[in-house]
């Protein structure tokens, strides 16, 4: 048992795109940092498990430096961490740059993706006992913490986020492990998407992010940008840079449409500007509403490829419409429908199917309430789109199909982190934590046996 | 009263360590053994440490008057006594338990008494159903019945 009430207990919510961390108790998470770090040094080049030395430059301001040959690669792969010693550099820069706090001082509550194997739980314990010397850690899931946020202990949790879609059931503030659904369709694949339809058009326009371009002034508040050549520029910085690019120009342009495409009404692709960092206008017309029906309808993209990609009607005589396309795509088109992987489900079958797996008794209760979750929710219409794409997939007429959303942005982006923060500033939580005490007597197994 | 008769055992807490009085047992073992109230409303203490009763209704109350204490804007726990038809006609009770959580309430008292059901519920023995119910629309009597196992 842990008793430390009066100091404020520190959560954290680690996610394949940004990190988030605050004191318990609090409405928001104090910091929102990218989950990546840029790394020099410890090449990719040489053998594993012989890596150099490397150093990680964490956080908003760091990684957005153009560095000289420094890469940039996130600390999960799949929903999963991967790169401990990034995590670990991620961690510590959070506690100590961002929150400027003495970890030795502060429990840790932690949020963990539901399907977290048990080897990465017991090392995110040691990380913290060891490493940080943390007085206290706790695990929960992510599902569990937006379940009970929205007032739930049995719900469906739909989590659309950066690097992970999942439909999670949980049942009395467990989550089921066997029905779990989930995907790599998640917001950073549909920037990457549309970076790569951008950059496939003829001729692909000039994606300049913000640090290639050199601002001159011309006159009070006129000013000209012209890009610059950085040629040590490590590509996956440079690609960095353009996805964060693709993800402002999706946050304000994307939507989602409210009715599926028909052959009769195709989805709307009129030109639509938007203006990049050096001024130039970037037509995204098709982007506009064809990426985010991907998650939809991942298979739109293959039947109707990005007009420029679509096979010259006058070479290939005959044909017209979506039969050319379907009978000859263009390499272009191959490539882009090969960056959805295969088998992905549709938002709709992911929680329909993830319902289907459960027990019959739980199914009435778990159609009344979806709960949705995570950043890319936040799309324009997609609850909308889903409210009434479930509504043509629940199998009885007589169960009610509610979907809930937190209102407001903040509520629905940082659901997990909320959740925990109210959970761990429960005075009767106190007791709940496991201590370094135990955590030494015991060892790290302890935590599968205290963190269900 | 509370803070001393609550410690029935560590263990028996849900997720968040908030643990329900001596009390709840003993009036719920008064509605399911004697059928004394048709039925029972918990909420969690201001100090977010225990479980208490708010109010009992008296045996023959209606459905509607349970309904109307239900604060609108917040979270509570209930066990009702509600009728039921079974497979071969007759009538009979049963308790069914509901988790009232408004969907406009805030998210902390929200979250607390979802974390926190399960430490009442373990301790309520012989009641098998559980319903929640998030809007004033959602308590329907006849929903109720239906999951309380009515045919």
């Amino acid at each position: 048992m842990y008793g430390g009430d009066e100091v404020s207990a520190i959560v954290m919510d680690i996610g394949t795109t940004s990190t988030k961390c605050g004191f318990a108790g609090e409405d928001c998470p104090k910091f929102v940092l990218p989950s990546s770090v840029g790394i020099l040094g410890g090449e990719e080049s040489e053998v594993v498990g012989q890596t150099a030395k490397r150093d990680f430059f964490v956080g908003t301001n760091a990684i957005g430096v153009r560095r000289d040959h420094m890469r940039v690669d996130g600390v999960m792969r799949d929903g999963i961490i991967s790169d401990w010693d990034a995590v670990e550099a991620l961690m510590g820069h959070s506690l100590k740059t961002c929150m400027s706090v003495d970890p030795a001082e502060h429990p840790l509550l932690m949020a963990e993706p539901s399907f977290n194997p048990l080897p990465v739980r017991e090392k995110l314990a040691e990380l913290a006992f060891e490493k940080f010397g943390m007085p206290a850690f706790f695990l929960s899931k992510n599902a569990v913490l937006t379940a009970f946020a929205s007032g739930r202990s049995t719900a469906l949790v739909l989590d659309i986020g950066g690097g992970v879609t999942s439909a999670t059931a949980v049942h009395d503030g467990y989550v089921l492990g066997r029905p779990l659904k989930r995907h790599t369709l998640g917001g950073d694949l549909l920037n990457e998407i549309a970076l790569k339809a951008i950059s496939l058009r003829k001729p692909p326009p000039p994606l300049h992010p913000l640090y290639t371009l050199k601002r001159t002034q011309l006159g009070p508040g006129e000013y000209s940008f012209a890009p610059q050549a950085f040629p040590n520029t490590h590509p996956s910085f440079h690609k960095y840079m353009q996805l964060q690019l693709m993800r402002e120009t999706k946050e304000c342009v994307c939507r989602c449409a409210l009715t599926p495409p028909t052959e009769s009404a195709p989805l709307e692709s009129s030109a639509w500007e938007y203006e990049l960092p050096d001024k130039s206008v970037l037509d995204v017309g098709w982007e506009r509403f064809h990426v985010p029906e991907i998650l939809f309808n991942p298979s739109l993209i293959r039947q109707s490829p990005p007009p420029w990609l679509r096979t010259d009607p006058s070479t290939a005589p005959g044909a017209d419409g979506a039969t050319s396309d379907a009978s000859a795509p263009s390499p272009g088109a191959a490539e882009l429908a090969a960056m959805i992987p295969d088998g992905v489900m549709s938002l709709p079958e992911l929680v329909s199917e993830c319902i289907r797996a459960c027990d019959t008794d739980m199914r009435r209760e778990l159609w009344g309430g979806i709960v949705v979750s995570g950043g890319t929710s936040l799309l324009p219409g997609l609850t909308e789109r889903l409210h009434s794409r479930l509504n043509e997939l629940v199998p009885q007429m007589s169960m009610k199909v509610k979907l809930i959303s937190p209102p407001t942005p903040q509520e629905r982006r940082f659901s997990v982190w909320i959740g925990g923060s109210i959970l761990a500033s429960l005075g009767s939580f106190q007791q709940l934590w496991i201590s370094k005490q135990e955590f030494e007597e015991h060892g790290a197994s302890i935590i599968q046996r205290r963190c269900p | 009263m509370a803070a001393s008769a609550a410690l029935l055992s560590p263990l028996n807490c849900g997720s968040s360590g908030v643990q329900a009085t001596e009390e709840c047992l003993t009036v719920f073992e008064q509605m399911k053994l004697r059928s004394q109230y048709s039925y029972i409303i918990f909420k969690i203490t201001d100090d977010k440490k225990y479980i208490e009763i708010e109010t009992t209704g008296e045996k023959g109350e209606s459905f509607e008057s349970f309904t109307s204490k239900l604060p609108e804007g917040d979270c509570r726990y209930a066990v009702l006594d509600v009728e039921i038809q079974t497979k071969s006609g007759a009538t009979t009770n049963k308790l069914i338990f509901i988790a009232w959580s408004d969907d406009n309430a805030p998210v902390k008292p929200k979250m607390l008494y979802a974390s926190s059901k399960d430490a009442l519920k373990k301790m309520l023995t012989g009641i098998n159903e559980e319903f929640q119910a998030t809007e004033k629309g959602d308590l329907n009597y006849a929903e109720i019945q239906k999951k309380a196992g009515s045919v």
